[in-house]
């Protein structure tokens, strides 16, 4: 080993050494004179060099400070909670820490505020994403998707600014687990169900458990509506409806969640705008005539050939180009 | 003499050029596997000048004394090529200090972080990631991974020098203040 390297190996074992007796707190600005574990002063007197090698590894060590932004437990709740129970959040500790590869990949930002961190979630279009979180729910983005979220000692919440994503949330009455879409509030504490949210349209289904909705339609106040197993409600723009949808049906709503898309009866020109979600090449219905053509089917978000040949066996004529595929009656 | 404003002023000043110092290392001396005494010496140079007195430059500082280390080590290796030492000191330091091509968000930053943090090998991987994104103290890092203090320890060590020789090697920005400057959430950064 070349000195440089020997002297690097000693900082670097000071610095943890440091760490480990408590002197290297999570502050940017650290005075070296001030720390205090036998042998290091001596140490870094002996000679700049050691000294600039210790500056180099506590400089990188302060930068990795950044990354309890990415905590999902508050602060509070993962030092201050004895260490008994601490094993239980190891379990949601190892979730955090197998989700921080993949959560960073789509993490936005992050920003402390406060007791909470807030966190902000995104999907590209066409992307689809599983979050699971260090309490041991979870969440998924779909296609396009923006979502914060606020953990604090006293609730969980979710802010879905636009697009869709299905929760599954591990009970627990001291903290709800709150979904807000622009005015309205979705309450949960322990269950499964899906949110959507885009400009004119507002969605909830239910796979377990239940929810209450406040804010529903403007001027409902603090009424609250709330769904069982099973339980739609679908607001666009100003129509609301109401639906108990059986297992299949459910299952046949949460499909993108396997990359599938399920159709029952439904207007091609919906089909269409379904598909477009997914996919940068898009289905365009070009005559009014054919726009109320029911399909039926399963079918995968991004086959769009397969789609295609199928339209052909209906007897529609559809043509490629670039990013456009017109769809239009034999 | 040394005093801790110096250490903040090296750190923020002098250490956020690793990249472009070893680079410059790497362009003009053969020997690679001298680059890092090289680095170390060039650091020494900086710090013990600094502390009499801060250059007005310190892009320029850190590069032109690497350049004077080197010609320094040419004469004392004796190093025949005349060119070589020529070639050497006659290197432009831009004398100008021109913003450089900074990391234009705090998500570029953690990306950067994640990558760095998943190169290091698992259980490495693992304890600081309990450090430093939960927050555990070592000895609760221990506990909560079933391994011992000692080798909680030994794998902070490990990591971060492995961190530190990966992170270095980019341009990345001055400490940033606590929270994210106030933004409304439609100006938010996409990529």
């Amino acid at each position: 080993m070349t000195k440089a390297r020997q002297i690097e190996k000693q900082a670097a074992d000071w610095l943890a050494r440091l760490d480990a007796c408590g002197e290297l707190p999570d502050r940017d600005r650290i005075d070296i004179g001030q720390l205090r574990s036998p042998g290091f002063s001596e140490w870094i007197e002996q000679s700049v060099n050691h000294r600039v090698a210790f500056l180099r590894l506590l400089a990188t060590w302060q930068r990795t400070n950044r990354l309890a932004a990415l905590r999902t437990a508050t602060h509070e709740q993962s030092i201050n909670t004895p260490i008994r129970t601490r094993r239980n959040l190891a379990l949601g500790v190892a979730a955090s820490i197998a989700v921080c590869s993949v959560a960073i990949a789509l993490i936005v930002w992050t920003q402390p505020v406060d007791e909470t961190t807030r966190i902000g979630f995104e999907t590209v279009l066409g992307g689809r994403e599983t979050v699971p979180l260090g309490d041991g729910s979870m969440f998924e983005l779909n296609t396009s998707t923006r979502l914060q979220t606020r953990f604090s000692s006293d609730e969980r919440v979710v802010i879905l600014e636009s697009g869709e994503a299905y929760f599954s949330v591990a009970p627990d009455k001291s903290r709800p687990f709150v979904v807000q879409a622009g005015h309205r509030r979705v309450t949960v504490t322990g269950t499964s169900f899906a949110v959507r949210h885009d400009e004119n349209t507002f969605e909830v289904i239910v796979e377990h458990g239940s929810v209450a909705i406040t804010g529903l339609v403007q001027g409902s106040g603090s009424a609250e509506t709330v769904l069982q197993k099973g339980g739609q409600v679908l607001v666009d723009d100003d129509d609301v409806m109401i639906a108990t949808r059986t297992d299949g049906e459910v299952a046949g709503m949460l499909g993108w969640r396997e990359g599938m898309l399920y159709f029952d009866q439904t207007a091609l020109v919906t089909v269409a705008e379904e598909f477009n979600r997914y996919n940068t090449t898009k289905l365009i219905i070009a005559e009014q005539q054919i726009e109320s053509f029911e399909i039926s089917g399963t079918h995968r978000v991004d086959n769009l050939d397969g789609f295609a040949r199928l339209l052909n066996v209906y007897g529609f004529h559809t043509e490629f180009s670039a990013d456009q595929i017109i769809v239009t009656r034999n | 003499m040394a005093s801790s404003t110096c250490d903040n002023w090296f750190i923020e000043n002098i250490l956020v050029h690793e990249g472009l110092l070893t680079q410059f290392l790497s362009d003009h001396w053969r020997k690679s596997d001298e680059i890092p005494d090289l680095r170390q010496e060039t650091y020494a140079r900086v710090y013990r000048s600094a502390v009499k007195r801060r250059p007005e430059h310190p892009k320029a500082y850190l590069l032109s004394t690497a350049r004077n280390l080197l010609v320094d080590r040419v004469r004392r290796d004796n190093v025949v090529s005349i060119e070589a030492i020529a070639d050497i000191e006659s290197l432009e330091i831009c004398a100008t200090e021109p913003s450089s091509e900074l990391l234009s968000s705090y998500r570029q930053e953690l990306r950067v972080l994640q990558a760095a943090i998943e190169k290091l090998p698992p259980r490495c991987q693992r304890v600081f990631m309990m450090r430093k994104i939960e927050g555990y103290t070592q000895r609760e890092t221990a506990q909560a991974l079933g391994i011992s203090v000692a080798t909680v320890e030994k794998q902070i060590s490990k990591g971060i020098k492995r961190l530190a020789d990966e992170l270095q090697r980019t341009e990345h920005p001055k400490r940033a203040p606590g929270a994210l400057p106030n933004r409304r959430r439609r100006d938010m950064d996409h990529d």
